[in-house]
Order: C-alpha cells, then structure tokens, then sequence
C-alpha cells in the first residue's frame, strides 16, 4: 500500500515539474503573432458596438448632435486605425 | 490515506504558487513568452490541486471517515447526503477551502479563456489571481488544515452531526451562493491591478470585467436576498433584516460593488471618473474579504474575541496588504487615471453617475461605521456598546430614498446636458406621477415614511417606463416595428442597458415591500381550543392542538381559522413547535423549535408563530405579525435576477 | 468653471452626509435606541432607570419560573460570574432559552430588578454545525 502511495505520489511530483519546466526547453521566446491580432479583433468589435449604442443614444435625444458627430467621428477614426494594424499583422 | 494526499495537494499548491509568481516575473523582465507559458501551466496547477484537495475533502465527508477531524465534527453516520455535501462550507477550515475552490475555478476559467488574449494585462492578472490564491493556502496549509486528523484518544464512532435546524434548503444554498459572489469579485480587482501596473486604461478590458463583475453582483445580490428570506421563514422574528454585523458584512461590498458597476459605464464611454473606479474595485475586494472574515468569527463583538481568534489577525494583515499596495497604486498612477473628459453640468447623465458613487459610498461608510463602532467604543473609550437595528434604519431610510430618487434621475438625463426642451419631455410624467401619488396617500391619511416613499415609487416607475417609450418610439419611428417587437428588439439588441433597467424595477419593487415596514403589526395572545381573537381586522380561531410524532421530532399543531370581518375564511395556519431529539434520556439534547406558518398575498403576510404550549390546560400560546407588502421584496428579487441574466445573455455577434 | 461647482458639490454633500450619521449617532431615539450600552452586572448600580440597556450572561440554573396565569410571562436570574440580577420578561421566550443557556437581555433597571423586553438566546451558530465555542458578544467574565 505504502509502495504504491509512494509511487503515485512521486509520479505526481514528477509530471508536475515537467510540466512547468518543459516549455523552457520546447517553447518559443517571442510572443506569437496571433495573439496580437486576436487583441485588434476584440477592440474592432467593442468599437463597433458603441458605435451602434451612440447612434441609438441619438435617436433617442440622449446626445446632442454635436456630441454625436464628435463622438462618431473618434470612434470611426479609432477603427480605422485598428482596421490598419490589423492589415499590418495578417 | 486520501486525506494524506488532500494535505500534500495543498502544500504542493502554495509552492506551485510561488513558482508561478516566479516565472512571471522573470517573463516580465525579459519577454521572454517561454516563462509566460510556464507561468501559466503553475497557475493552472495550482487551481488544479485546490480543486483536488476540495473534491478529496467532500469524498472524505461522504464517507463518514471521522479520522478527520472536520468530518467527526460536521457530519455524522445520521447526516442526509446532501448535508454531507453541505458540510463542506459548514465550518471554518471547510470555508476557507471552499473559497479557495471557487477561486480556482473563476481562475482556471480566465486562464484558459484569455491563455490567448491581453498579453500585457495577462501576467499581472493571473499573479494577482495566484497571489489571492496563496493566502488561502496558506490558511489552510498553516493555520487551520480541513485534513487535520481528529484529536481523541479514542476512535470515532459516529461524528458530532449537523445540527437538523441547519438542515433546510436555504441554509444549503445561501452559503455557496453568497460565496460565489464575494470570490467573483476578485477577478474585476485583478483586471483593475493588472491595469494599473501596466498603465492601461483602455476600454476594452473594461468590457471584459464589466461580465465579471455582473456574475459576482448577480450571485451577491441573490445571496443577500436569499440570507433575508431565509431570516424570514425560519428565524421567525417577523423581520427579514437586522442589521446584525453578518448581515452587514455581505451587503456592504454590494454597494461598493453597485457603484463600480454603474461608473465603470461612464469609464467606458467618457473615458472619466477612473480614479473612482479604481478606489471602488480596490473597497469592494477589501470588502469581500472582510466579509468572508466577519462572517466565520463573531470578531465585531469585542476586541476580546478578535485577538483570540486564530485568523483574526492573518485576515487583518492581508487586507492592510492590499490596502496598502492598492492606495500606494493608485497614488503613483493618478496622473493616468486623469479624465478625458470633463463634467459640463448639473444635469448630465455624467454627473448623475457622480452624485450615484456619492451616495453608494455614504450608505457603505454609515453600515461600517455602526457595524464597527462597538468595538472603537470599547478600544477608546472602554464602554461597550451595541448598536442595532433603530440606528441603521434611521440613518439609511432618507439616503435610501435618495438613491430611489437618483434611480429615477439618473437615466432620464443626457449625456453631458440635459437641455431644458428635454428636461421637460422626460421629467414631465414622471413628476407628475409622484406628485398624484402624494396627494393620494396624504387624504389617505398616511403621515410615516411612505408619505415620501410611495410618492418615490410612482416617480421612479414612471421614469424607467418612460425609458422603454423612448427606446421603443426610436425603433417604431426608424423601423417601422410594431411596439411589441420594438420592445423585444429593443431589449434583445441592448441587453446590458435595458437589463439594467429590468434590474431598477426590481429594486423599485423591493422598495415597495420595504415601505410596507411602516405598517407592521403584531400581538402576543393565549387561546383555548374554540376560542377567537381579534386582531387588526381579522379573528383567529384556535381550532385545536394536535400532536405528530416525525422520525426526529415532535411536533405540537396550532391549527387556526382566520377569518375576516365579512366572517369568510381568508386561510388556514398550521403553526408548529416541535422538539428536535424529543426522546432522548438527556433533557438539554432536546431541542425545541417553533415552525412558523405564513399566509402570503400581494398586499400582506399574515405570520403565525407557536410559542408556546400549556400541555395542562390545552392553552396555545400564540404570535401573530401582520406584515404588509413583504410579497414585493422577494417579487423584486426576482425581477432582479431576471433582468441581471437578461444582461448577461450572450448576444450573437 | 462648472468642474469646480461639480467638486464643491460632491464635497458638499458629503459633509452633509457624515454629518448626518454623526448626528444620528450622538442623538439616538430616545424609546428606540440604536445604540445601547452594553453593561455588566457590577454597573448596573449606575445606571439611571430610564436608560435602556443590554445585559448579558447566564440564566442560573433552576431559577426559570414561568407565570401560571400568563405563560409569556417569566422571570430567572441572570449571572455573571458571582453576581446575579432579577429579570422579569413579557413575550416569546426564545427556543433555546433554558437553565444555563447564554443570554442577551434588553430593558431597563428599576428598583433592583431588570424588566426585559427583549430576550435573545445566543445564535445557535449560522454556519457552525454544532456548539463552537465563538461567542457572538463579549461576555468574558463568565
């Protein structure tokens, strides 16, 4: 009983190490690339949305016009810019 | 033997901890993505064996292995199963376990959900994340280990058992319910942290925590209510809130919590109020465990008790920690944290948002001011004291109904100014609405509470109806919908603001049941079997006393007519008072308890208690409260919770 | 100019606020007290007999007597470690309550006798399966 604890334990100990220590041998050092897009992509969709919620906003006299114009206007510029990065990575 | 492997599962846990925190600093230093990865598997690891060692523990419990000392003293041969299962957060090394569980779980989900995402929020979060982690291993490692054996010199038969007036549902699903909230707050406080140290203050991870912290609202919102429902049915004084420090310590990171909710949309928009945000999230965590602390100990009794605790200083410690650390952050990025806009007026949305912060914190500091101010009073000045339910309400009730009113306000205003054009189409109706209101309740007569409360109510009615108008008129008038598809679009395409408006109803309506407090009644009498009482209206009728014999009680029966004055029969109550353990030889294992019956309508609860029982004379010894509109507090509730899911509802993209 | 006014007013306010718990705390509802002074036995001498305050302690053993003409009514004697007082309560009697049994009463001290109108037995513990010794109120002299 104590032999096979003991073993199990061990093994336990073993793979854990390995798995923690083993990218440092087998892993890439630079960050990888799809990671940043993946980023871009998010804040594309989250700039869209406010985009829809300002316009929403509008029509429903929450904004004046020109907050609005001046709003949309940032926020299309934003996403342009993004749109241009992501080109950039792809 | 599993027990061996719980204990060493969390050791393992604390130094597979470190490592991690390790490697991420080495990551941070030199960008070198191979000791982000490494990190990350530690992080892993360390969620992994917490929820090992949990999992270990509730076999254990199921099991009735009363080697450990934890199940010898929580559960017995007797206990239901699913009380076994509940044991789990039952004691104190359980709990701490059990916060750990769920904390790893949140973290394995963040883990794996952002493994690609945020490269440069990541290693902060997932070190705050572990570094949270670490302190309850360390509890639980060091100070009071759930895997401990039991400390007898003999062997455990049977253990001591869950006491059966525990044993009912709420008490099964309060706990876990209220934990998941207070845990789930640590992940919008590590996305905050990890924002600050790395100087992002975009928009876009607040998005992510804005989910986040609607889950850990949601379950603590549901906790609170479930702990004042739980107060009602079974504690049976009548009431669902004391103001009792326990009570205290789970509501208070919910206004901070509610605060943070509301201003981090402004943040989100506006780009302003992110030095608010930041002092918010960091109380609100603090709050969580504090709470988590208050809640195992009765510390806020005395400083007697607190330095002989065992956590009591460890807890403390940590939360001068974050406290510390945080405000230091802060400090060092205010210039970052500036606005990018200003507030223009008054009467803009912004600055109702503002004055929304002001207000929450105000009823935060006021419950901790009368929730520590015992023991201040004893450190100071030597005198104990207790403070009570009398000071809460009288303090609260008026910024309450402030914050009633701002509910209403507060989404009727534009952003940046209202104009005078549009203060007068949304403000008309709403205004209006208060003022019939009053009128109507000042010829009733009413001159309590409810003369501004109810007015209130019909304003902020108005308002979040005039809301859904609004919204549904821009889809009729762009999209030539119909209202009825308008409204669902309307809500289905924004989901997260007319959620929030769901969320306000609901909080309206428990307003309503609040208000119905001015108007409790309640009378203590004797009856015979045959005899009436009349009492507010109504007459209770003693139709008999009988007796029940149940597997491990008995129970004496008031069965009780209440009749109104029109003589109908508006219910039957079947109040009882049992005695838990009735035939054991030791008469102080015996445990009486009363069993209370309520008759619930919209417009009041009639609540009956059996207190006591002359077996002699036949004579019922009988409380009966009547409780008006307490119906609307857990309706409210309800509602809340809906429109909290409805804006947590995925939308497909 | 308006951020100025904007920041006077929050400050404002919340002045106003403190100011208002402070109030509240200094000035308690003189038949409903928030805050009530919690005293032990060898106090209570001085206590004036229109001071609402809490006692706590021990319900000596075989002291409980119940009224026979009125079954809310009872009276026992509260102890705290040698000293003991009189207590006379009108009302439910909660279900822990019996010889022994740890107590919280609330009332006023008249003529060498405490009249309870509130009688509180120690929580039988909310998350605590079984009699764990964390009091919920200090009463360290028992």
């Amino acid at each position: 009983m104590n032999l096979v604890f003991t073993t199990a334990v061990i093994a336990l100990f073993s793979s854990i190490v390995w798995y923690v220590i083993s990218p440092l041998f087998e892993g890439e050092s630079t960050v990888p690339l799809g990671i940043n897009q993946g980023d871009l992509d998010r804040k594309k969709q989250v700039l869209l949305r406010q985009i829809k919620e300002l316009e929403m906003d509008h029509h429903i006299g929450n904004i004046s016009d020109e907050d609005f114009d001046g709003s949309r206007h940032t926020l299309k510029q934003e996403i342009s810019e993004i749109i241009a990065e992501l080109k950039k990575v792809s | 033997m599993t027990p061996v492997l719980g204990s060493i599962s969390l050791s393992l846990g604390l130094g597979l901890a470190a490592i991690s925190i390790f490697l991420f600093s080495v990551f941070l230093q030199k960008a070198d993505y191979r000791f982000f990865v490494g990190g990350w598997r530690a992080a892993v690891l360390v969620s992994a064996l917490s929820i090992l060692a949990t999992f270990l523990l509730l076999n254990e419990l199921l099991a009735s292995n009363f080697d450990i000392r934890y199940v010898a003293h929580y559960t017995s041969l007797e206990t239901p199963t699913i009380y076994k299962v509940t044991a789990l957060w039952a004691g104190q090394s359980g709990s701490l376990l059990f916060w750990l569980f769920i904390l790893s779980v949140y973290t394995l989900i963040v883990l794996f959900k952002y493994r690609n995402s945020y490269t440069s929020l990541m290693p902060w979060v997932i070190i705050v994340l572990v570094i949270v982690q670490a302190f309850f291993l360390i509890l639980v490692n060091f100070v009071e280990n759930p895997f401990s054996p039991t400390d007898a010199d003999f062997v455990v038969a049977n253990g001591n058992g869950l006491n059966p007036l525990l044993q009912n549902l709420t008490m099964a699903i309060h706990p876990p319910t209220l934990y998941l909230g207070y845990v789930g707050f640590t992940i919008p406080f590590a996305f905050a942290i990890a924002a600050l140290i790395t100087k992002d203050t975009g928009s876009v991870w607040i998005r992510s925590i804005r989910r986040w912290t609607l889950i850990a609202w949601l379950f603590q919102s549901a906790g609170v209510i479930l702990g004042g429902w739980w107060a009602y049915q079974e504690l049976g004084w009548g009431g669902y809130w004391a103001w009792d420090p326990v009570e205290n310590a789970s509501f208070m990171p919910w206004l901070t919590g509610t605060a943070f909710l509301h201003s981090i949309i402004i943040q989100e928009k506006k780009g302003m109020l992110k030095t608010w945000n930041m002092i918010l999230i960091l109380l609100t965590f603090t709050l969580c465990i504090f709470g988590t602390f208050l809640t195992r100990s009765g510390v806020m009794s005395s400083v007697h008790s607190f330095a002989v605790s065992d956590l009591g200083p460890v807890f403390l410690g940590f939360i001068a920690l974050i406290l510390v650390v945080c405000t230091v952050l802060i400090l060092v990025r205010l210039p970052i944290l500036k606005s990018e806009k200003r507030i223009e007026s008054f009467t803009s949305r912004e600055s109702g948002f503002l004055f929304n912060n002001v207000i929450f914190l105000v009823i935060c500091f006021a419950v901790f001011w009368g929730t520590i101010f015992p023991v201040l009073s004893e450190a100071v000045r030597g005198e104990k004291i207790t403070v009570g339910a009398p000071f809460f309400n009288q303090v609260n009730v008026p910024i309450g109904l402030l914050l009633l009113l701002f509910t209403g306000i507060g989404p009727l205003l534009a952003w940046r100014r209202t104009s005078n054009q549009a203060f007068v189409r949304n403000f008309t109706l709403p205004i209006l609405t208060g003022l019939i209101v009053f009128i109507a309740c000042f010829i009733l007569g009413i001159r309590n509470t409810t003369l501004v409360s109810f007015p209130l109510v019909g304003f902020v009615l108005t308002a979040i109806l005039t809301e859904f108008q609004r919204g549904i008129r821009s889809r009729t008038s762009r999209f030539n919908e119909s209202i009825f598809v308008a409204l669902k679009t309307l809500i289905s395409k924004n989901r997260s603001r007319y959620g929030g408006y769901i969320v306000h109803l609901g909080i309206v309506f428990m307003f309503i049941g609040f208000s119905g407090n001015a108007f409790d009644s309640e009378l203590e009498f004797a009856l015979k079997k045959g005899e009436v009482k009349e009492f507010d209206g109504y007459n209770f009728e003693l139709v008999s006393i009988q007796t029940v014999e149940r597997p491990n009680h008995m129970a004496w029966i008031a069965a009780l007519n209440v009749w109104n004055i029109q003589h109908q029969l508006v219910t039957r109550l079947f109040p009882e008072k049992r005695v838990y353990f009735h035939r054991d030889p030791n008469p102080d294992k015996r445990q009486p308890h009363s069993e209370l019956d309520i008759h619930t309508t919209l417009n009041k609860d009639i609540y009956s208690i059996f207190s006591g029982i002359d077996t002699e004379q036949q004579i019922a010894y009988l409380k009966i409260m009547i409780n008006p509109l307490v119906w609307w507090v857990w309706f409210g509730g309800y509602v809340l919770v809906f429109g909290t899911l409805i804006s947590l509802w995925p939308a497909k993209d | 100019m308006n951020q100025k006014k904007i920041i006077i007013a929050v400050i404002t306010l919340s002045f106003l606020a403190f100011a208002w718990i402070g109030y509240v705390t200094l000035n308690p509802n003189q038949d409903n007290p928030g805050m009530v002074r919690f005293l032990s036995l060898t106090e209570i001498h001085t206590v004036d007999q229109t001071e609402r305050i809490r006692l706590g302690g021990l319900v000596s053993p075989g002291t409980i007597h119940v009224s026979e003409q009125n079954l809310l009514e009872c009276n026992f004697h509260l102890q705290q470690g040698d000293h003991t007082v009189q207590v006379y309560f009108t009302g439910t009697r909660p279900d822990l309550f019996k010889d022994e049994a740890e107590v919280i009463v609330e009332g006023n001290y008249v003529n060498g006798t405490f009249k309870a109108d509130q009688l509180q037995t120690k929580c039988a513990s909310r998350y605590e399966g079984d009699l764990r010794d964390e009091s919920s109120y200090n009463t360290e002299s028992i």
